[in-house]
């Protein structure tokens, strides 16, 4: 008992801080919280989750092709949401493609993040031609639509490497084109930021004692900085993850047979004329609940971190 | 100023509603899922880049909407000797630029075929010397009799000598090396179409020729044909439930009931002369793709049956095909020479006696390799190797699936590099022959042979080529059983269904539907 006392305080104090506060005050967020948790939860734990393993070519059968919702007259119990085109269950389907987007939608907001933060804050703090030069790559970047930088870093991944070892990075590749096309909004903020904390007294203090500029970059200004970016990468991992079901549903994102959100919409509007509506219409719900609750999470975060509207 | 500017838009807009009625031609615009590989008439035997070819050119024998044998740029052909042919050709003919047609172009194009770069080769194997004797008489010698020559002509198509001399086309466009030649973009023949604008799976339009021989009263026949190919299925029906295509040769099997229920269309269905199988490489030492070194698993003929029982047809008809395919025993479809309801009985689903089969012959197991498929080639053609995937599966065969676009897929097996690997074979010649000759016979280096797997029989390679030469035609007939009892019990192919095809069209035209599925657009025929 004596060893939960610290656990319990510590819930408590943040139970009494003014986000949770203003989180329990907000029922849009908590019920954006539950449905992104239920998310991550279905996609983390979908092999012992998921109804069925649709990867698993014994219990896969193509006889169990197009079988409706269970609602529908032709549905069958065992696939809740029906089945797709080779009889594999929507339902486990989703979980499983929802993990392929999650990963890739948190993978390349953490790229972005890294990149645009670090040179921002190198930006701000160095000021002068170094950050003359790394904001106008920004604005060069700015220019450009974000999925048109996605579509071009696959196509000249496409053309340099063979086909396997494409098939092999291809994951890696959609990342790299998510996440680069992301970075310059990290930069732009850290570096507002740095130039409002490079003058405070504290940075003058450290520069007082000699500290290296990187220790005072990354170890005194960097944690000061963070609350806005935090609030842009919720967003931006909302993005992410519509950007990848985008590339997925053009047939250049992840390959065909590592099913994300985007490849089975792809699958499925093939079949919104012959009334097979299901497989298209349950990954596209999921797809804007998930990509919903997150931004819905993000603005929540905006409006909780910034002291003028409380 | 502004009333200037008024003025000038108005009659900007006068002119045009002026200039449209002059414009209203019949454009028939049409659309597939993948476009003709190259516009160089003998660089591929592919059945699309020669439907597209045929309307350039004329062959010297044509085939109709029945697939009947009629007169094409040669009016009338003869058996001279048993090992000569005697084509009277059509006088006053003109190629597309105006150059008369002649002898001389007959002579040039059979020995284009014969030449380095072609795919039509088997067509003409036998023949040894196309000579001129006038103007519009052409005499082919044969090695040895050859009574299926004028059926092989109808696919050749005839190309100007002028003009590919001209171009530095002299040679076919050899397709495997990706060669860049004149004859890939441009064609100048002598049919009832001109080639106007190619663009590489883009756009491909062509114009009426007035002057081609061939109309019978070709009034209401289009002036323009645009083809788009459309890759994805879903956007080709959109495209036609909105008018914005005239003629849809593939529509997707999950749309049919669709498109027969839309008032402004009509559907016409019929069964191809097309069948699609698996192929397996049984010749090399060890497979590339697989996890068994050192020796080939698709050697032991117990295992290419494995893979045959493994494969639960009846489930891919129906729910991959929606019942529009025909379950196949042999590589050949009804309505082919030599076809038969016993050849063309399955052996029966059965993944326990396929599972035996591979313990039998080593791999209890089982074992990895990879299937290539086209996925804009046949109907459904990725949907069929999906399918096909997990059934293998089920038997221990773990399949990794690469579909690609046919202009990737077929280099691909072409050069050899495929274990295991999808293909569609049709029979443009209506006999058995040709199945033999392409796919059952040894495959020789610098031949046209579509047979990759490596297969070789010797007494298939001497029925084939027997056959070719026997005039009896009972004599043939037993050659011809024969040679299909050898390649369905020697199992070098997987054969899966015959095709049934259906065409959707815009209640504006009418036109035939052709078992071959190669479109005659020029009997199409617009309503007034």
């Amino acid at each position: 008992m004596a060893g939960a006392a610290p656990l319990v305080a510590l819930a408590r104090r943040a139970a009494d801080s003014d986000i949770f506060y203003s989180f329990r005050r907000s029922p849009m967020t908590v019920a954006a919280a539950a449905m992104t948790l239920v998310f991550i939860v279905g996609a983390v734990f979908a092999p012992w989750l998921a109804p069925h393993d649709p990867f698993e070519s014994v219990t896969v059968e193509l006889l169990d092709a197009f079988t409706p919702p269970v609602w529908d007259a032709r549905g069958d119990p065992r696939f809740l949401i029906g089945t797709d085109d080779q009889g594999r269950d929507v339902l486990s389907v989703i979980m499983y493609g929802s993990r392929i987007s999650l990963m890739v939608g948190f993978a390349a907001v953490i790229f972005s993040m890294v990149l645009g933060v670090s040179l921002g804050v190198v930006s701000g703090y160095a000021g002068g031609f170094t950050d003359a030069v790394i904001m106008r790559l920004a604005d060069v970047k700015l220019t450009l639509p974000g999925i048109l930088v996605a579509l071009m870093v696959d196509g000249i991944a496409r053309a340099a490497m063979p086909r396997e070892l494409h098939d092999a990075l291809a994951i890696y590749v959609v990342i790299f084109a998510i996440g680069i096309s992301g970075w310059p909004q990290y930069a732009r903020v850290t570096r507002g930021a740095t130039m409002v904390e490079k003058n405070k007294e504290y940075v003058a203090a450290a520069r007082v004692i000699g500290l290296h500029p990187v220790t005072i970059m990354f170890r005194h200004v960097l944690p000061n900085v963070m609350g806005p970016v935090l609030v842009l990468a919720t967003l931006g991992l909302a993005l992410a993850i519509i950007a990848e079901a985008t590339l997925s549903f053009l047939g250049v994102g992840v390959p065909a047979t590592t099913p994300s959100l985007g490849t089975l919409i792809r699958i499925g509007n093939s079949f919104l004329f012959s009334g097979e509506w299901w497989i298209t219409l349950f990954p596209s719900l999921a797809l804007v609940l998930l990509a919903l609750s997150v931004n819905l999470l993000g603005d929540w975060l905006r409006d909780a971190l910034n002291p003028k509207l409380r | 100023m502004r009333t200037k500017i008024w003025t000038a838009g108005l009659v900007l807009c006068a002119a045009m509603a002026l200039a449209w009625p002059a414009d209203a031609k019949n454009v028939l615009r049409w659309s597939s899922q993948g476009d003709a590989l190259t516009m160089d008439p003998y660089s591929q035997n592919e059945g699309p880049t020669t439907a597209m070819a045929m309307h350039v050119h004329d062959p010297l024998i044509r085939r109709n909407a029945k697939l009947e044998m009629i007169p094409g740029l040669a009016t009338s052909w003869k058996v001279v000797t048993p090992t000569s042919w005697e084509f009277k050709l059509r006088p006053g003919v003109k190629f597309h630029d105006g150059t008369p047609f002649t002898a001389d172009d007959v002579v040039f194009s059979l020995n284009r075929v014969k030449g380095p770069g072609s795919d039509f080769k088997s067509y003409i194997a036998t023949v040894t010397e196309v000579k001129k004797i006038d103007d519009t008489t052409v005499h082919i010698v044969t090695a040895k009799p050859t009574p299926l020559l004028a059926a092989n002509l109808t696919s050749v198509a005839i190309m100007s000598k002028a003009w590919a001399e001209k171009h530095n086309a002299v040679k076919a466009q050899d397709f495997k090396a990706k060669e860049e030649t004149y004859s890939v973009r441009n064609a100048m023949g002598t049919g009832p179409y001109v080639l106007k604008i190619r663009e590489p799976d883009v756009r491909t339009v062509m114009e009426k020729n007035p002057n081609w021989w061939g109309w019978d009263n070709g009034n209401d026949a289009p002036d323009e044909i645009v083809y788009s190919p459309v890759k994805n299925a879903a956007t080709r029906v959109a495209a036609i439930l909105s008018g914005e295509l005239d003629f849809l040769l593939d529509p997707p099997v999950q749309d049919i009931a669709r498109l027969k229920a839309a008032p402004s269309l009509h559907l016409k269905e019929t069964n191809q002369i097309r069948t699609i199988f698996l192929g397996m490489d049984q010749a090399r030492s060890e497979l590339r793709s697989s996890d068994v070194k050192g020796k080939n698993p698709f050697a032991d003929k117990r295992v290419r049956q494995a893979v045959y029982q493994a494969l639960d047809i009846d489930a891919i008809k129906s729910k991959v095909m929606r019942g529009n395919a025909i379950p196949a025993g042999m590589i050949t479809s009804p309505g082919v020479h030599g076809y038969t309801k016993e050849h063309d009985t399955r052996l029966k689903y059965d993944p326990a006696a396929a599972k035996k089969l591979l313990a039998d012959a080593g791999y209890p197991n089982g074992f990895s390799v990879k299937l290539d498929c086209p996925n804009d080639r046949y109907v459904n053609d990725e949907g069929i190797c999906q399918a096909v995937v997990p059934m293998l599966g089920r038997v221990g065969i773990k399949v990794q699936l690469e579909t690609q676009s046919k202009t990737l897929h077929f280099p691909k097996i072409q050069r050899g590099e495929s274990d295991f690997y999808m293909l569609g074979w049709g029979v443009p010649t209506l006999d058995s022959h040709y199945v033999f000759s392409f796919l059952g016979a040894t495959a020789t280096p610098g031949s046209s042979s579509w047979n990759f797997t490596g297969y070789s029989n010797k007494r298939l390679d001497q029925l084939s080529e027997a056959m070719d030469e026997e005039l009896d035609s009972a004599k043939r007939d037993v050659m011809v059983a024969e040679a299909w009892v050898l390649l369905n019990s020697d199992m070098p192919y997987t054969p899966l269904h015959h095709q049934v095809i259906a065409w959707a069209m815009s209640k504006k035209i009418d036109m035939p539907i052709i078992p071959n599925d190669s479109p005659q657009l020029w009997l199409a025929r617009f309503g007034k």
